[in-house]
């Protein structure tokens, strides 16, 4: 037995999914299309039916006319595969707009079910629906649930599989357009096609697919006869509804503000709005990822001061305890579950490394595969507490919101409010920002979007960042780690901006699609829900640092233990390795940023580590913490960093202080490094989701643009770091390629017009 | 009057919607349509919300522009 589920989208549709599926759920997507199609099987009456029960979630859409790929996905597997039941969604707070919905779904020769969602939240706001009344009204079983709460879903289930009969399409138009549906019946019906009424009134309504169909053009043109079909059907739709169906629904006595219109005042206030959701970003970010919660440590330090951890005078093991909270400041949630994280690792790495005798076993283990996978998973609660935020923004409905507020200022760099979504996603992760793309209607805004997103600098870019940051601090004894790690973000999200215009004014030139988006009310985001989301985010990225990250350290290990010709080398000679090699050879690419050739003979690192950041940029501080502990071997001057206080460095900070004392290289170069890895070609995984996302022959283009953007915006980091004279330079050459822009813009402008001009004299 | 102009919580009847066909289908599946009802909620900077059939509706300045409404009659 199969069953689709259908309704508008915050129907509650994939609440309800979750609900009967559970964990069965399987996610993929349609084929020819990039819209997701969810699959699972039912859980519940497992004893009680010998049959499977196949429930099928059909994308949230609005109507079945074929505008956009969802409807004709939803369209295409109701009328052609023939399900055995469909169930419609429909939210009973919003009851007119969603049966009209219903009204198509009924056109069809499927059996079908109205599942009357929310009816906790009628109840409480006062109103009252008559099931009976309606049921009878639209000639189907309508059974009330509450999705979210799970009340209702049995039963419906039940009568579903008990009820389930074939069942002829009914149209609700009337006796308006009755001969006009009658004559477009006739054509289908003589065709023999399956739910001939539905494709019946399709064809009234001018639906481009049916008008596709042979003889089907001919007809419209003479049933029409200057009526507007469209408009009429349509009318005859709401009309029914509101005369009907929406009777049964009897409204309470209450005020016209619902609690969403009261929060939407504060929310989405003409002056307060902006302010309020900056405040909201930087209160996630702080709680996420600050090293001084409320900034106790520095309200304290206008005063005594708080006293460093060293300074407590405690005992080691009290000492490695506080320090998961405290260090001359009280740590925020994020950084003391990295930090526990970090003190975990600390304990199985000091058992294994330990318990193995041989030497180069040992070091495999300890360095290449510890060192690399620790690295990667110490990042894992920040990220997924990062992750945590957002999704609750967004299950709460604040995110549609937000888009709202932000299209004003987004329509001036050529985008629609739509499109932050997709970016604020990058943060996290760039794979599902770039699925997230795919609300946006105009095929250059989403391309434009795509191709900027990995400058939303990801979870797995922060380490590079902090160690980095943590590196340049503690060696240089200059700045604040967290000043440079804010504004590597906020770099990140300036070279959007820049490259966003910069496309929409040349390559990817388009109308912004007008601003229109439904808010659905809001509501307090589910428990269940979020650990779902979490767990699965969990899993992708266990999955990722046992297999690709695992990989790419063991390898790189290898190549750098190796010569060509395969002879084992120490850590001693690192520098007659494949790896080196390789590196030495790369290595001059990136003079102009400040770390390529200009660096001593140890200077590949930092090639190399940027190469291996392709496959995965955990792998980046991964390959710092491998060939950091071959630099110590080899007694470089690498600072008096010792090899042991490399394994417990899960920051990466010690192994950043180790490269840098060793390459000789210099601030403007290792900020540059960091640009470097932030803009260019994201991981594997954020390439493959690209090109699938992306139009066909786009993507070479954007990988061009990634190492184009990147490579300039290092180049000139570095250059103006070092020399600072060199900003004129800059300057001088952005000032000329706008200017160039602005006036191909203008120049083709006064082509047209004089064209038409010409057109006119004629 | 364009939508744009109307008072913030007052009913109003959408008169005419000029868009591309595309744009008012999508328009029409939303409850947005000759005849609708519909209740500006709030604005900013000429983009604003506006309740149609009980959802509430996020809408541009340069579309709300282009939907012209008129006050209902009344039958008092």
């Amino acid at each position: 037995m199969k069953i689709a589920l259908i309704g508008n989208p915050n129907c509650g549709k994939t609440t309800l999914f979750n609900k009967l599926t559970g964990s069965t759920a399987h996610v993929g997507n349609w084929p020819g299309v990039t819209v997701e199609k969810r699959e699972g099987l039912y859980k519940g009456l497992k004893k009680r039916t010998a049959e499977k029960i196949e429930i099928v979630d059909l994308p949230g859409i609005y109507s079945l006319s074929p505008y956009t790929p969802e409807e004709v996905v939803s369209r295409n597997f109701m009328i052609d595969e023939h399900p055995d039941l469909v169930i419609n969604i429909v939210d009973a707070t919003n009851l007119e707009r969603n049966l009209y919905l219903t009204t198509q779904v009924l056109e069809a020769d499927v059996p079908v079910m109205v599942a009357l969602n929310m009816m906790d939240m009628v109840e409480k706001s006062g109103d009252r629906i008559d099931v009976a009344l309606l049921e009878q009204n639209l000639g189907v079983p309508v059974m009330p649930i509450s999705a979210l709460k799970g009340t209702g879903v049995d039963k419906m289930m039940e009568r579903a599989i008990a009820d389930c009969k074939p069942r002829k399409g009914v149209t609700v138009i009337g006796d308006a357009l009755k001969a006009e549906v009658a004559a477009t019946l006739d054509f289908y019906e003589s065709a023999e096609v399956s739910s001939p009424l539905f494709h019946a009134v399709k064809l009234l309504e001018n639906d481009e697919i049916e008008l596709e169909r042979k003889g089907a053009k001919e007809l419209l043109e003479k049933i029409s006869s200057d009526k507007d079909l469209e408009a009429a059907v349509v009318d005859e739709r709401y009309k029914h509804i509101v005369t009907r169906l929406a009777v049964a629904k009897v409204k309470g006595k209450r005020d016209n503000m619902t609690k969403s219109d009261k929060i939407d005042k504060v929310l989405t206030h003409r002056v307060w709005a902006l302010p309020i959701f900056a405040v909201i970003l930087f209160a996630i970010f702080h709680v996420t990822f600050s090293e001084d919660f409320l900034y106790i440590g520095a309200w304290a330090g206008l005063g005594e001061g708080l006293p460093a951890l060293s300074d407590l005078g405690l005992s080691e093991g009290m000492e490695t305890f506080v320090g998961i909270f405290y260090d001359g400041a009280v740590f925020s949630p994020g950084v003391i579950l990295q930090k526990a994280f970090e003190a975990l690792f600390d304990l199985i790495t000091d058992g294994i490394g330990g318990a193995i005798t041989t030497e180069w076993l040992s070091g495999l283990v300890a360095e290449g595969v510890l060192g690399g996978l620790f690295a990667v998973l110490g990042f894992l609660p920040q990220i997924l507490m990062l992750f945590m935020w957002f999704s609750i923004l967004e299950d709460s409905g604040y995110m549609a919101r937000v888009a709202f507020v932000l299209d004003r200022i987004f329509r001036r760099f050529g985008l629609s409010g739509r499109s932050f979504m997709p970016m604020i996603m990058g943060f996290g992760c760039s794979v599902p920002a770039m699925i997230n793309t795919r609300t946006l209607a105009d095929e250059n805004e989403r391309t434009a979007t795509i191709r900027v997103i990995p400058f939303f600098s990801c979870g797995a870019k922060l380490p590079i960042l902090s160690a980095i940051a943590g590196g340049i601090c503690t060696f240089f004894g200059v700045g604040n780690a967290d000043l440079i790690t804010y504004g590597m973000y906020a770099l990140g999200v300036c070279a959007a901006v820049v490259c966003v215009l910069l496309m929409r004014n040349t390559t990817m030139k388009g109308d912004i699609p007008p601003f229109i988006m439904e808010l659905p009310a809001y509501h307090r985001p589910q428990f269940k829900n979020l650990m779902l989301h979490l767990w699965d985010k969990t899993k992708h990225f266990v999955k990722k640092a046992f297999t690709i990250i695992f990989a790419s350290t063991v390898i790189i290990w290898l190549f750098s233990h190796l010569n060509w010709s395969w002879h084992y080398l120490t850590d001693e000679q690192m520098n007659d390795s494949i790896l080196a090699s390789i590196g030495k050879f790369i290595q001059p690419i990136f003079t102009p940023l400040g770390f390529g050739s200009q660096l001593n003979v140890y200077g590949w690192v930092f090639a190399v580590a940027a190469l291996t950041g392709l496959i995965a940029k955990e792998n980046v501080i991964a390959t710092f913490g491998t060939l950091g502990a071959c630099l110590i071997a080899m007694g470089a001057n690498v600072g008096g960093v010792t090899g042991a206080e490399l394994l417990g460095d899960e920051e990466g900070i010690i192994s950043s202080v180790a490269m840098i004392t060793a390459t000789g290289i210099s601030i403007p170069a290792l900020i540059s490094f960091i640009a470097f890895n932030m803009l260019t070609i994201p991981c594997f995984a954020a390439c493959a989701t690209a090109k699938g996302e992306l139009k066909k022959g786009t993507f070479k283009w954007t990988l061009l643009f990634w190492v184009a953007s990147s490579y300039v915006t290092s180049a000139a980091v570095y250059t103006i770091g070092a020399w600072w004279w060199t900003l004129f330079i800059w300057l001088a050459a952005v000032a000329g390629v706008v200017t160039l822009i602005v006036l191909n813009n203008k120049g083709k402008l006064k082509l047209r017009r004089h064209k038409t001009e010409q057109a006119e004299a004629i | 009057m364009p939508l744009a102009q109307a008072q913030a919580g007052e009913t109003m009847l959408v008169i005419r919607v000029a868009a591309d066909p595309k744009l008012r289908k999508h328009l029409e599946n939303l409850g947005i349509m000759t005849g609708a009802e519909l209740t500006p909620l709030s604005q900013k900077d000429g983009n604003m919300i506006v309740r149609v059939h009980d959802s509430r509706i996020a809408i541009n300045k340069e579309l709300a522009q282009n939907i012209i409404v008129g006050r209902r009659p009344s039958f008092a």
